[in-house]
């Protein structure tokens, strides 16, 4: 990224295109009316009415957008961002930069052609932008790297080796996602095609869902192919999007943790989704889906230029006798009962016969969940970071988080867990309300992991 | 200790001061309308009543219980007549600040402040623009860094 003088000012407007499109759609919406009127014989007073409206929405809204134009200006001097808004209600926004979280700048085909993008400020209150405008390209990207230059921190300690920019991509072509957003269509007009041979809807049916599920698959390639992740000193540079190419500006700051989770597709494949986040919970659009070896090994080192290394240590003996513990008590409660009211006839036997099954099912569930608990499940503390997580029967999810970030810790203890002096822990991060769960857990062995780390 | 500062009484005028603009349209749309009978005109009469009655005590009672108290490090606001609440905010935790004020605001010289922190937004309506822009200063600007 450009090095910019921290002391000079970069200030600017949003862009003249901006003036336009409350101009164009309604006075193309009032030509069509006023021509259908003119061109009417029957003189249809709908017609002018709407026209009419149509002409009134187009002068305010550009007005609005005028006004909206002269009055917007935005200034980003000496570590700080300030803009002035709106047309109406004036607001005056003072934002200092070493507190935004990301930056994302956003061009269409047509803005691409026309030279200009729209540049979008997160703050890790809302969801939604402090900051979205329209403006040239240059002036854009000037504003992107300022943002970063007033970011940049010193290395991380871990991050010695991961200076100099690297850039790759760490996407699959062909993700579990692909293939199921690919295979249900396909299924699905296969069988339409099969049941209504003959039948034309049937077959209109097939074709549609056939057509779509190409798509998808085409759309899914485009888009991965073209996600590019860059893991710079002062954090990522992340492009992505096909039809709208976004690209954004991570600050190395503003990831306090990661989420990687698995559904059993991809479990099966030895791939998983990996995504950053921020305060507040945010997810920040980041490598959707990788590969088993060489995805493994970049998510090694995004973790590592993060500062999130990963070390090892975890307890699944008590996680897998408590999951088999289950498995005997389900045996041990449908079967018997199962089979004793399996002789009678009638209702009892159904019901006897779903007992029986329900039991069977639940202790294969609960005995598939102890297998695949592995050594990898359970908490982890690291080099700085804290991570969460585990195997389940369907997904894997594991949640890392960094020193300082983690905000509260929820502990459930069951009678049979305190009785075995385990318990089950939630570990929130900063902003939510949600975070990861793991169970099983020696309780004074969470109460040092914490207290360690908290 | 801060000291305790009120919102500014011009911000008491403009909500009159649309109450009872609320109430003159209300009347004129009824005479327009030729609103007949006794039960629809009376309804219609109850309407303004309350509206003239808020403006006149509910309104002074309600802004003029909005307070604010700015310590070396919190800013604690207080608001509501029957059920108080206060707020207190840590200037740690506010992530940036907004001034924003509408025409009329405006014309009388009043804003409102807005700091927006990781759990959600605090407003502070009808002080004057300077005190706003002074605790825009303080607590989302330079000073906070």
């Amino acid at each position: 990224m450009e090095q910019v003088a921290a002391k000079e000012s970069l200030s600017g407007r949003p862009h003249l295109l901006t003036v336009f499109p409350p101009l164009l759609l309604p006075l193309s919406a009032a030509a069509v009316c006023f021509g259908l009127f003119m061109g009417n014989g029957s003189r249809s007073w709908l017609l002018l009415t709407l026209g009419a409206a149509a002409s009134i929405i187009a002068v305010t809204g550009t007005t609005l957008a005028v006004m909206r134009r002269t009055v917007c200006h935005w200034r980003m001097a000496e570590g700080m961002l300030y803009v002035t808004y709106g047309a109406v209600n004036r607001r005056e926004l003072g934002f200092r930069l070493d507190r935004l979280l990301y930056a994302e700048i956003r061009q269409n085909p047509l803005t691409a052609l026309l030279g200009c993008s729209r540049v979008r400020l997160y703050a890790p209150t809302d969801a939604k932008p402090f900051f979205s405008q329209l403006m040239a390209e240059r002036e854009a990207a000037a504003l992107v790297n300022r943002f970063a230059a007033a970011t940049q921190e010193k290395p991380h300690e871990g991050n010695a080796h991961s200076q100099r920019l690297v850039s790759g991509k760490y996407a699959a072509l062909l993700g579990a996602a692909t293939a199921r957003e690919t295979l249900l269509p396909v299924g699905w007009s296969g069988i339409c095609a099969l049941y209504g041979m003959g039948n034309l809807t049937m077959a209109i049916l097939a074709a549609a869902l056939l057509t779509a599920g190409l798509l998808s698959l085409v759309m899914r390639l485009l888009r991965e192919g073209g996600l590019k992740v860059a893991i710079l000193p002062e954090g990522f540079a992340i492009q992505a999007g096909v039809w709208h190419r976004r690209k954004y500006f991570v600050p190395r700051r503003s990831v306090i943790g990661t989420v990687e989770c698995a559904g059993p597709v991809s479990l099966l494949r030895g791939a998983s989704r990996f995504e950053l986040i921020c305060e507040g919970g945010r997810r920040i659009p980041c490598m959707r889906w990788y590969e088993g070896g060489c995805g493994a090994e970049a998510a090694k080192r995004l973790l590592d230029c993060t500062g999130l290394a990963l070390t090892h240590a975890a307890d699944s003996a008590a996680f897998r006798r408590y999951y088999v513990g289950l498995t005997v008590a389900a045996l041990l409660t449908g079967i018997p009962g199962g089979l004793l009211l399996l002789p009678l006839d009638g209702t009892m036997r159904r019901f006897a016969s779903a007992a029986l099954t329900a039991a069977l099912l639940t202790a294969l569930l609960h005995c598939m969940t102890a297998l695949r608990f592995g050594e990898d499940s359970g908490i982890h503390i690291g080099a700085g970071t804290l991570s969460v997580g585990g195997m389940g029967l369907l997904s894997a999810r594991r949640l890392t988080l960094r020193r300082g970030c983690l905000a509260a810790v929820k502990i459930r203890r069951g009678l049979r867990e305190r009785m075995k002096g385990f318990c089950t822990a939630e570990l929130i991060p900063k902003g939510t309300r949600r975070g990861g769960v793991c169970r099983q857990i020696p309780y004074d062995k969470l109460l040092a992991i914490v207290e360690r780390f908290y | 200790m801060g000291i305790r500062q009120q919102c500014s009484r011009r911000y008491t005028l403009l909500l009159r001061l649309y109450l009872g603009l609320l109430a003159f349209v209300s009347l004129c749309a009824a005479v327009v309308m030729g609103v007949e009978g006794i039960r629809l005109g009376a309804v219609a009469m109850g309407g303004i009543c309350v509206l003239l009655c808020a403006a006149a005590f509910a309104v002074p009672l309600s802004s003029g219980r909005i307070t604010y108290t700015r310590t070396g490090g919190t800013i604690s606001i207080e608001r509501g007549s029957l059920v108080r609440r206060r707020l207190i905010v840590n200037r740690s935790d506010i992530r940036y600040s907004e001034i924003s004020g509408s025409p009329m605001e405006r014309r009388f010289g009043i804003c409102t402040v807005t700091f927006f922190t990781g759990g959600g937004k605090v407003r502070l309506r009808g002080i004057n623009a300077d005190d706003g822009r002074r605790l825009h200063y303080l607590f989302g600007g330079e000073a906070a860094q």
